[in-house]
């Protein structure tokens, strides 16, 4: 599936920021179901310096440095992406979880260093007795990995509500396991650090998801959102995306941005600003299917 | 004991003759037959000559010597209880040419192995796939700083390097922890050695041991060669005076001539690095990063990080070599890695490792772990990564022997999570050293802190280091808390003498500078309190010494004490709350004390200690004579608020001896500092607190017209606290009068004591002051002056005098509400040109993932 999708970010500042320095993760990456066919970055004011580059976990970013006074900032991310759907996966087919985390365990001979970067826990994947407890359920002795993933992708479905008052940027895992809600970001670092407490790698995807409007009426301008879901890798298989805020396995309306151990790595925009008293930011993002007729 | 039955031993003291070692462990001077090993003897033979009351002048001049240099002053902590922090042993550990040998060898293989190490880990990462390092110790590693991976590296990563080293028992050398991120108080070997050979050169020539200032020229040629221009300008970036490194940083930065900066100094503009100045940036060729790595740019590493400038990462992917060490060098001193070394050795280097690591287990790996918790309470429990600092800081070790079963449960809950971030280590036996006491030596356990730094690709060990007490009781390296540092000697087999020790470098081609350019604005700012500060103290010091000598009812002027009482309120009515005095008996010599004891915002403890602690933050730019009369305060049990004068004459004598000292302490200032900007803001400071405190005084003691003989009280107490009653007396040959006086303290711009002078001084170092080119009062505090300086001119002092039949002065208090109110503001205007520079603190911002609330 084609997909068009622009993303713009404004901050608006009541006092004039001097110099601004900001690091964006908003081209898409390309994967073996995913094309990039066009990815263009507007900013405005513009910046001084940009360096384009591929960080650590291979994703593209970019480091823009805005030098003059400015009161807002415009960052409009545009892209034209083609989603392929996966093929069907049998998730009892993959390997026992135990087996996976034995695999994987210090005093090897070798490791998949790919892999190995997503098995220990982060600053938002923090583990804790109480997220063990949790998890544990998921994981009797001899349960293939991905129906581990699975389940637990569908007990956060279930047992979480959805409430994007509920949680912030700081809010860690922990809280999440006591209040039950929180958002997309939220769900996802918990089934990340549930799969890595048992020794299991598990990444952070952030991305895009094309939404419907309500039956009836007509889709809103900006009414999508950044989305972020989790990627668990199983031998043979691969890396296998689960949306627990879903309850799905992505096919083709997820639009990957970027992989990391979790949302700080992979953050969209941030910024380390000098001046601007107190901020505020507009966010729009609108996923539009392109050229869907002529398929 | 053998020595004195075979009586070498002298009976007038020698105390190597009574030293014996303790038990059968290893001990650096004695051999095991209980004789003094052959490199000690020089040393030993020499000190055996001193009578103890020279060992103990010679322990109290290395005492004072550490003081007046302010080695390791805990700026922050107390400042009155923190008198003798650092603390350097009259017995140096010396190593003989031999063991030398072996252990040069042993650090620059280190810092050989770790460099590969580095390279590798923050490149191909072959080390981790191949499983010679876990992946789990590296990834696990908050030290472990992604984003410096794959950016070409000029000059290698590792530039300085230190290793702790200790013996066991038997005497077998092995490294305790290793240290990557910082130059880890190199400063501190340096300046240890120069207050130690101060004190014990004699000592030091006969021991033949080696000069540091070869490694340390060495080390400044390789820094000027990696910052790639002659001319360079390179800044030791150091997290700041609340350090506890900092002294070490300050020295070294003052050693080299290099700049002390911090991160907010710093600016990354298109990715060059450059320092914030008064005149605007000027770029830095070379970074010696004294910083953490993980907080050296809050965009890209840690976010809550803010030692370094954001967008310091960036800067570096362009140019690689504009830090040493590179960020990210701290992944190395993980102790996890220590087990693993012997093979990494092996595999890498193709060589045996030649000192190991002091046994440990991680407990990332699952058979060490089982094992380890399987007899927990015989191990002690230590972090992988604990940081560097300042040699002897207190580190964590967790005893589980001395656990409650709750807390065991809960260590082995995080060790069965978290196993990774942890090692364990067995009880072990630790050499000693003889330790100097008044009553003789004693045995006691060490740590040697060795550096080395690469220098035109080859690792260079510094011949000397540092040595600190360790507390082995428990059988685990701990350091001693209130332990000494001690210097370490590397005794040579060839001829010493020709080699020349300099304090200060020589340059080939030195080039001719003048100060004044590049100030920074937090130097600035913090000349400007310095000035103010001072001043301050002066301006109490005076107003108490008024006051306390009106208190001998034999005297005339013990009448009137309303007087006094209103003038000793001024600065006591700035602490809201201490004002709950009444005006009863007594109350002057309460306020008094409040002033001089009390712990309020204006009371002269907390004035000198703001003193002490804005001296502190600019120590690299006061001289060490400026900076040893301030220490003064903090050196006398008066000036802490500790100890209560006895008596009136002991109280006024102190007051006597602070004002001696703060006018030595100007008076140099006047006479050593260079007239840069520096100097333009300390007396800005400097005029402007004198200003306002005169100005009040005069607004509290003459608003409304009193008694005649009041009224003359209060002209000779004001013009006494002004410090102007000479002047006054060689003009008029009557007694004082109020429009005389107000035009001596208020009007006179000759009198370098009347407002009139202190704002046309102001006025004057604004003109001489950068960012202002613009023609005459424009900005903001340039008007202000104006606009003060006029109205104090217009004056007419006899108008100001007439009382209305209220008997208020309302021409006087219309002008004086206007000074008084306005000085203030003129320092908050001062403070928003020159200091902040626009700019508010450096802030991260977010917006998250999902739709916003």
């Amino acid at each position: 599936m084609i997909f068009e999708v622009s993303h713009k970010t404004v901050y608006h500042y009541t006092a004039p920021v001097a110099q601004a320095h900001h690091l964006v993760h908003l081209a898409p990456r390309p994967h073996p179901r995913q094309r990039v066919v066009r990815h263009t970055l507007l900013v405005e004011p513009v910046p001084a310096s940009r360096s384009d580059f591929t960080d650590y976990f291979g994703n593209p970013a970019s480091t823009l440095s805005i030098e003059s006074n400015h009161t807002e900032l415009l960052i409009h991310s545009r892209c034209v992406v083609d989603v392929v759907a996966p093929k069907p996966i049998d998730v009892k087919a993959s390997e026992p979880w135990d087996r996976v985390a034995a695999s994987l365990a210090p005093a090897r001979k070798s490791y998949d260093i790919e892999v190995a970067q997503y098995l220990m826990p982060s600053h938002h994947t923090t583990i804790t007795p109480r997220l063990i407890a949790f998890a544990e359920p998921f994981f009797p002795p001899g349960r293939p990995i991905l129906e581990c993933a699975r389940d637990l992708t569908n007990a956060i479905y279930t047992g979480f509500a959805y409430d994007n008052a509920a949680t912030d940027i700081a809010t860690t895992i922990e809280e999440v396991l006591s209040i039950r809600r929180g958002v997309c970001q939220d769900f996802a670092h918990l089934l990340i650090g549930a799969m890595r407490a048992y020794g299991l790698p598990a990444r952070y995807v952030s991305g895009y998801l094309l939404t419907y409007p309500a039956p009836g009426k007509e889709k809103l301008v900006g009414a999508d959102a950044s989305h972020a879901w989790v990627s668990v890798w199983a031998p043979q298989i691969g890396w296998v995306d689960f949306d627990p805020t879903n309850n799905l396995i992505p096919r083709d309306e997820h639009i990957t941005i970027a992989y990391g151990r979790d949302f700080q790595d992979v953050s969209p925009v941030t910024g380390v600003l000098l001046g601007g008293g107190k901020h505020k930011i507009d966010v729009a993002v609108d996923v539009t299917p392109a050229l869907t007729a002529a398929r | 004991m053998t020595t004195m039955i075979e009586g070498i031993g002298t009976p007038s003291g020698d105390p190597f003759a009574d030293y014996a070692a303790d038990g059968p462990r290893f001990d650096e001077m004695l051999d095991p037959q209980g004789k003094v090993r052959a490199h000690w003897k020089p040393f030993t033979e020499r000190f055996a000559e001193f009578n103890p009351a020279e060992q103990t002048a010679r322990y109290d001049k290395l005492r004072r010597l550490v003081r007046e240099n302010g080695i390791a002053q805990e700026l922050f902590a107390e400042v009155h209880t923190a008198d003798e922090p650092w603390k350097i042993d009259l017995i140096p550990l010396i190593l003989s040419p031999a063991e030398w040998r072996h252990l040069e060898k042993a650090v620059i293989q280190r810092a050989r192995l770790y460099s590969h190490i580095l390279n590798d880990t923050y490149g191909d990462q072959t080390l981790l796939r191949t499983g010679q390092i876990p992946p789990q110790l590296t990834l696990g590693d908050p030290a472990f700083l992604r984003p410096m991976s794959g950016a070409p590296q000029g000059r290698g990563r590792l530039n300085f390097f230190a290793a702790d080293f200790t013996r066991d028992a038997a005497g077998n050398w092995r490294i305790l922890d290793n240290h990557a991120e910082t130059v880890a108080g190199a400063g501190f070997a340096l300046a240890n050695r120069i207050v130690h050979s101060h004190v014990s050169s004699d000592l030091f020539r006969d021991s033949r041991a080696l000069r540091l200032a070869p490694y340390f020229n060495a080390m400044h040629g390789e820094l000027l060669t990696r910052a790639g221009r002659d001319d360079a300008t390179i800044a030791l970036l150091t997290p700041g005076a609340h350090h506890e490194d900092y002294f070490g940083h300050a020295y070294l930065a003052r050693y080299f001539s290099f700049l002390l900066v911090e991160g907010g100094d710093l600016r990354v503009v298109s990715n060059r690095i450059y320092m914030k100045t008064l005149e605007g940036l000027r770029p830095i060729d070379l970074i010696m990063r004294c910083v953490a790595g993980a907080q050296s740019d809050p965009l890209q590493l840690d976010p809550g990080g803010y030692l370094g400038p954001a967008g310091f990462v960036q800067a570096l992917r362009v140019n690689p070599d504009l830090a040493v060490n590179a960020i990210g060098t701290a992944v190395i001193e993980n102790r996890g890695l220590g087990p693993l070394l012997p093979a990494l050795c092996r595999d890498v280097l193709g060589e045996e490792l030649e000192i190991p690591d002091h046994t440990r287990w991680w407990l990332g790996d699952p058979g060490s772990r089982q094992h380890v918790l399987a007899g927990l309470e015989n191990f002690a429990i230590r972090r992988v990564q604990e940081g560097t600092g300042r040699p002897g800081r207190p580190q964590t070790v967790l005893m589980p022997s001395q656990m409650s079963a709750a807390e065991l449960d809960r260590l082995r809950q995080e060790i069965e999570i978290h196993g990774y971030c942890y090692v364990a280590e067995e009880k072990s036996e630790f050499a000693t050293l003889p330790s100097w006491t008044p009553e003789g030596l004693r045995p006691q356990g060490y740590i040697m802190r060795l550096y080395a730094t690469e220098v035109d690709g080859e690792y260079r060990v510094m011949p000397g280091g540092i040595a600190l007490d360790l507390d082995t009781r428990q059988g685990y390296a701990l350091y001693e808390p209130e332990g000494r540092s001690r210097d370490v000697w590397v005794a040579s087999d060839a001829d010493v003498t020709q080699q020349v020790s300099r304090l200060r470098l020589s340059l080939d081609s030195p080039k001719i500078s003048r100060g004044g350019t590049g100030l920074r604005s937090r130097i600035a700012d913090n000349l400007f309190w310095l000035g103010r500060y001072a001043e301050r103290a002066d301006w109490i010091m005076r107003l108490l010494r008024g006051a306390l000598s009106r208190l001998d009812p034999d005297l005339a002027v013990y009448q009137h004490r309303d007087v006094v009482i209103r003038a000793l309120d001024v600065p006591l009515a700035k602490d809201e709350g201490v004002l709950a005095l009444q005006p009863q008996n007594a109350a002057i010599e309460r306020r008094a004390r409040s002033l001089l004891s009390g712990r309020g915002r204006y009371g002269l403890v907390r004035t000198l200690d703001n003193v002490h602690n804005v001296a502190s933050l600019i120590r690299d730019r006061l001289s060490v004579e400026l900076w040893r009369t301030l220490q003064t305060f903090q050196t006398s049990p008066v000036w802490s608020g500790e100890a209560e004068p006895e008596s009136l004459s002991e109280a006024l004598e102190g007051l006597d001896q602070g004002i001696a000292t703060l006018a030595a302490f100007n008076g140099m200032a006047a006479e050593n500092m260079t007239r840069n900007y520096g100097w333009t803001f300390m007396e800005i400071g400097r005029r402007l607190e004198r200003a306002i405190n005169l100005s009040e005084l005069l607004e509290a003691l003459f608003s409304n017209a009193e008694g005649e003989a009041a009224e003359a009280a209060g002209l000779t107490f004001a013009l006494e606290v002004a410090d102007s009653i000479l002047t006054y007396r060689s003009r008029y040959l009557f007694a004082p009068v109020l429009p005389l006086v107000l035009d001596l303290l208020l009007v006179d711009e000759t009198n370098p004591r009347s407002v009139a002078f202190q704002l046309h001084a102001i006025s004057q170092h604004f003109d001489g002051l950068p960012l202002s080119p613009q023609p005459a009062p424009q900005s903001e505090e340039r008007k202000m002056i104006l606009d003060l300086l006029t109205r104090v001119r217009l004056a007419d002092v006899h108008e100001l005098s007439k009382a209305g039949p209220d008997k208020s002065r309302d021409k006087f208090k219309a002008l004086f509400t206007h000074i008084v109110s306005d000085l203030p503001q003129l320092s908050e205007a001062i403070t928003r040109r020159y200091f902040n520079l626009t700019e508010d603190e450096m802030k991260r911002i977010y917006p998250r993932v999902g739709p916003r609330p």
